[in-house]
Parts: structure tokens; C-alpha cells; sequence
């Protein structure tokens, strides 16, 4: 590795580029790219093998004793999240506050929309405290 | 009394700058209030362009003698020389030319990066070196323009093109300062604007690489990283990089010891002074003597468009390979990775993780890639550390 490093210096300093070193500039390329994912991936292992080690050190630690002292060394009130409740989709009192919204939506628009179902959304995979979290500390991005 | 008040007024007026000007030299000028321009109203990068632009105005008036390039174009510098006849800018400009300056840089980054991110999904350093085949594609663009004569950049000058597309300013000067000092000026201005200029130039091409189902993909939460990982972690780095790639250690090794200072914990005040007053200081004189290499006679060439054109074709090669791998990436792991964070391995952090945050957020705005977005960005200042460390063992 280091003989070619030092061929390639020879031939190439301080030379512009003549087409019989395309062969080099191939190999520059070829070299960097394999040399950084080289590294890279080395690096992906070690911090792979890292997690599994240190998480493996850990389970084992976590005594009841420990566990019973981290409980009391944190202790946050637990906050229960509003509960949404089902609705059915013939509810209609629900029904009724959509179409209005709807409505009212519609007479700015200058059109009428008829309502053909109403189905509630996929429930998010984040609580909703927690997407408003997060939402509120990327604002400024 | 008047006779010698006449000489007086005409020896100064002979030696102003308005008398002895080129109008090189004047064009410079005029580009440095441009680089102000863009630094202090549109806000690009204007830590270090500001410097870099008032550096490059004050190295080209004529007479000031605060920079001379003939100094430092000679294999062996002649350092009494430059101490004894050297201007402000001369003496400065040795932390650049002894690599001081962008190690120092990188151990005040440390100081402020989190890899928690990256340590958490390891996977995402595969971003990080995807992204910089951008500086070998652009590397071989430029020995291609060579040889077909339209310029005639030397393999050192076409290498130091290349690391533009890192998309890591301490990183380019590094390797530039060492390979091609000609051309400091020159690609310290592309690679800054360009890193800049990021929003607009990878916006596009991760909407034409993607489909709206991919961006839409929504990213599995982090795990939490102990500290004993993240003290691990530099340590680790600075020890497997330095020993594959010497070459890198000055910018590896001081990147991590600033990251190591900040998760030890125990080391507050170095953390307080590396990240504000060490980087502050470092950061002035690194921009003003930088600015300093953009001498008339060095800028305005057609080497200097051709260096633009290929630091934006660098920038946009990185972008693309890093969103293609991701999109690889996501393929084999079962539609698990939005190809929008591949982009960020670019390093230009923390700007090309927005970028990713941006885009992502414009077809779900409930969807947060941000973090998911550091990993790839923060290891691609470690691959394009790499990378400069390989250039610099075939060519240094």
C-alpha cells in the first residue's frame, strides 16, 4: 500500500494529468471509495457488537434491589394520555358537527359537498403529547 | 515649506492604491463585496465567509504587502523569512499552511456534535460513505477536463476539487492547504458557498430521486445510547481510523478527542473553551488568511469557473449516491429507511439534515427525520475525514 502510495506520488506530482495515467486515476477512485466503505462498515460492527455487549452487561445488573432504587429516584407523576373514545360511524351527534364544519367550509368555497362517509383516521404511531414534542422542538428547522 | 508639502502629497499619492491598482486586482475587490454581500444579507455561512471575504479584499490592495504568495510556493518555506518580512496576513496564514487551523476546527466540532444518533443506528454510516463518492467521481471529472486541455490541473490540484464535494470546509482547507495551496482561495469560496447553498441544490435532486411513497416512509424510533457508549465511541473511532489511514489522524483524532471531552462529562470548562473562544479565535484566523490566498493572480482564471463548476457537481453526486444507497438500503431492509436521509451524508452539518427534515416534512408534515437524519450527517464528517486522509496518503 504504501509503495503504490509512493509510485503514485512519483508519477504524479506536480504533473498535469497525461491520458497514460488514466489507469491511476481509476485506481485513485476505485481505492477511495473501497477505503472509506472499508472503514465505514468496520466501524457499523464495532458499534454493533458495542450495543449488543454493553445492553447484554446491562440486563443482568438491573437487580430488584437496583430497580426498586431507580423507581424512587425518579419519581415522575405518571401522566395518562386523553383517552379519544371510538366512535361509531353512525354517531350522531359527531356526524352532525363534520357536516357542519363541512358545510361552513363549503359556503366560503361557493360549492356543496355531499357527504359519502366519514371514517376515522389511522390512529398515529406517536401519542399526540409526544408529536406536539417533537413539533414544537423542530419548529425552527 | 510648500515644495516639500507638494513632494510629501505626491510620493503618497504615487504610492496609494488608487495609483498603482490593476484592474485584476480591482475585480477582486468588487467580488469580496459581493462574498459580504452574500455573507451578511442572504447569510451564507457567514462565520466563515465574512472573513474570508474581507481577507480576500484586503490581500489584493495594492501596496498593503499583508500577504505574499511567493512565500509559500516554494516546497521548503523559508519561515525566518516569513517572520521577519512577512506581513499580518503571512504570519497568520502559517496556522493554515502548518495544518493548525482545521484540526482545531474539527476538535471545537466535536465539542458541539452528538453521534447518539449515529451510535444508535450504526447502519447509517453506510450514508456517510456513500455520500462522499461525490469527492472521487468529481476528482476523476477534473483529470478528465485536464486531459482533454480545456485546463490543466495537476492530480493534487483535481484531488483537492474533489474534497469540495465533502461538503466539510475544515476538511477542504486541510487537505488543500497540503496538496494544491495555489488554489485555497478559490475552493475555500466553492465549498462554503456551496455548503450554503445546500437547500437549493439538494432539494431537487432528492424530489427527482425519490417517490412520494419513500418519502413518506416513516422511520423506527432511535433506542437510547448509554454513556458508556458514547465515551466508547471516539475512542474507538480515533483508534481504527488512525491506524487504517494516518493521514486522517490530525482531523479524526482531534474530532473525536472534542467529542470525548463533551460526553466524559468531566471536562466542562475545555468543553466551554473549544466549542466558544478556541473555535471563535481559530475560526477569524483560518476565514481572513483563507480570503488572504485569493490573490488576483491566483482567482481569476478559468481554473477558478472550472473549480466552481466541479465543486457543484461534487455537491450533487454525494447527494444523489447518498439518496440512491438509502433507496438500497431501503429495498433490503424491508421498506424500513427513508432514502431522504441518505442525502445528509454529505456531512454540511447540521444544514443537510434539515434539508432532509424539510423535504420529508413537505410530504408528511407528522413525519420527524431530523434525528434519523444526524446519524448519516455526523458520519459523513467522519467519511470525508477519511477520504481526505486517503487523498492525502496517494498524493501528500
Amino acid at each position: 500500500m504504501a509503495d503504490l502510495a509512493k509510485l503514485l506520488t512519483a508519477v504524479t506530482k506536480n504533473a498535469t494529468v497525461p491520458s497514460e495515467h488514466v489507469d491511476m486515476m481509476w485506481s485513485t477512485l476505485v481505492t477511495g471509495i473501497v477505503v472509506v466503505f472499508l472503514i465505514l462498515i468496520l466501524l457499523v460492527f464495532i458499534l454493533w457488537a458495542m450495543g449488543k455487549v454493553l445492553n447484554l452487561k446491562k440486563k443482568p445488573k438491573n437487580t430488584p434491589a437496583e430497580a426498586a432504587a431507580s423507581v424512587q429516584a425518579a419519581p415522575m407523576p405518571v401522566v395518562s394520555e386523553p383517552e379519544i373514545e371510538e366512535y361509531d360511524e353512525d354517531d350522531g351527534e359527531i356526524i352532525a358537527v363534520i357536516a357542519a364544519a363541512i358545510a361552513a367550509y363549503g359556503e366560503a368555497d361557493g360549492k356543496q359537498y355531499r357527504i359519502a362517509s366519514v371514517k376515522r383516521k389511522e390512529k398515529s404511531l406517536r401519542s399526540n403529547w409526544s408529536a406536539a414534542g417533537i413539533n414544537e422542538n423542530t419548529r425552527p428547522f | 515649506m510648500l515644495e516639500t508639502f507638494w513632494e510629501t502629497i505626491q510620493t503618497l499619492a504615487a504610492k496609494s492604491a488608487f495609483a498603482n491598482i490593476s484592474w485584476q486586482q480591482g475585480v477582486m475587490i468588487l467580488l469580496s463585496f459581493l462574498l459580504m454581500y452574500l455573507a451578511i444579507v442572504k447569510k451564507f455561512e457567514p462565520l466563515l465567509l465574512l472573513p474570508i471575504a474581507f481577507g480576500m479584499a484586503l490581500t489584493n490592495i495594492p501596496g498593503a504587502e499583508l500577504y505574499h504568495p511567493e512565500f509559500f510556493m516554494t516546497g521548503n518555506i523559508d519561515y525566518g523569512q516569513v517572520l521577519h518580512d512577512g506581513g499580518l496576513l503571512d504570519i497568520l496564514y502559517l496556522g493554515v499552511k502548518l495544518q493548525l487551523f482545521p484540526p482545531l476546527i474539527f476538535l471545537g466540532i466535536g465539542t458541539m456534535t452528538d453521534f447518539g444518533p449515529l451510535i444508535a443506528n450504526p447502519k447509517s454510516f453506510l450514508l456517510g460513505a456513500a455520500a462522499q463518492a461525490g469527492i472521487f467521481f468529481t476528482f476523476i471529472g477534473a483529470c478528465l477536463l485536464s486531459m482533454t486541455g480545456i485546463t490543466s490541473f495537476t492530480m493534487e490540484q483535481a484531488a483537492s476539487i474533489g474534497i469540495i464535494g465533502g461538503a466539510d470546509g475544515p476538511t477542504a482547507i486541510f487537505v488543500t492547504s497540503k496538496l494544491a495551496p495555489e488554489m485555497l482561495g478559490s475552493i475555500a469560496v466553492a465549498a462554503y458557498s456551496y455548503m450554503a447553498l445546500v437547500p437549493f441544490i439538494q432539494r431537487p435532486i432528492m424530489l427527482a430521486l425519490t417517490t412520494k411513497k419513500e418519502r413518506s416512509i416513516r422511520m423506527e424510533q432511535l433506542r437510547t445510547v448509554s454513556k458508556r457508549e458514547r465515551i466508547i465511541f471516539p475512542v474507538a473511532v480515533t483508534i481504527l481510523v488512525s491506524f487504517i489511514v494516518p493521514d486522517a489522524t490530525a482531523l479524526v483524532g482531534m474530532l473525536m478527542l472534542g467529542n470525548l471531552f463533551r460526553e466524559s462529562g468531566v471536562v466542562d470548562r475545555l468543553v466551554k473553551t473549544a466549542q466558544n473562544e478556541l473555535m471563535n479565535i481559530v475560526t477569524i484566523m483560518l476565514g481572513v488568511t483563507v480570503g488572504a490566498t485569493a490573490t488576483a493572480a491566483n482567482f481569476l482564471s478559468i481554473e477558478t469557473l472550472a473549480i466552481i463548476l466541479l465543486g457543484l457537481i461534487a455537491f450533487s453526486i454525494g447527494t444523489a449516491a447518498g439518496v440512491l444507497f438509502a433507496k438500497l438500503m431501503n429495498k433490503l431492509s424491508g421498506g424500513k429507511i427513508n432514502p431522504l436521509i441518505g442525502s445528509a451524508g454529505v456531512s454540511a452539518v447540521p444544514m443537510a439534515a434539515r434539508v432532509s427534515q424539510k423535504v420529508g416534512a413537505e410530504t408528511d408534515p407528522s413525519n420527524f427525520l431530523l434525528m434519523h437524519a444526524m446519524g448519516p450527517n455526523v458520519s459523513g464528517v467522519i467519511g470525508s475525514a477519511v477520504a481526505a486522509g486517503v487523498l492525502l496518503s496517494i498524493f501528500g
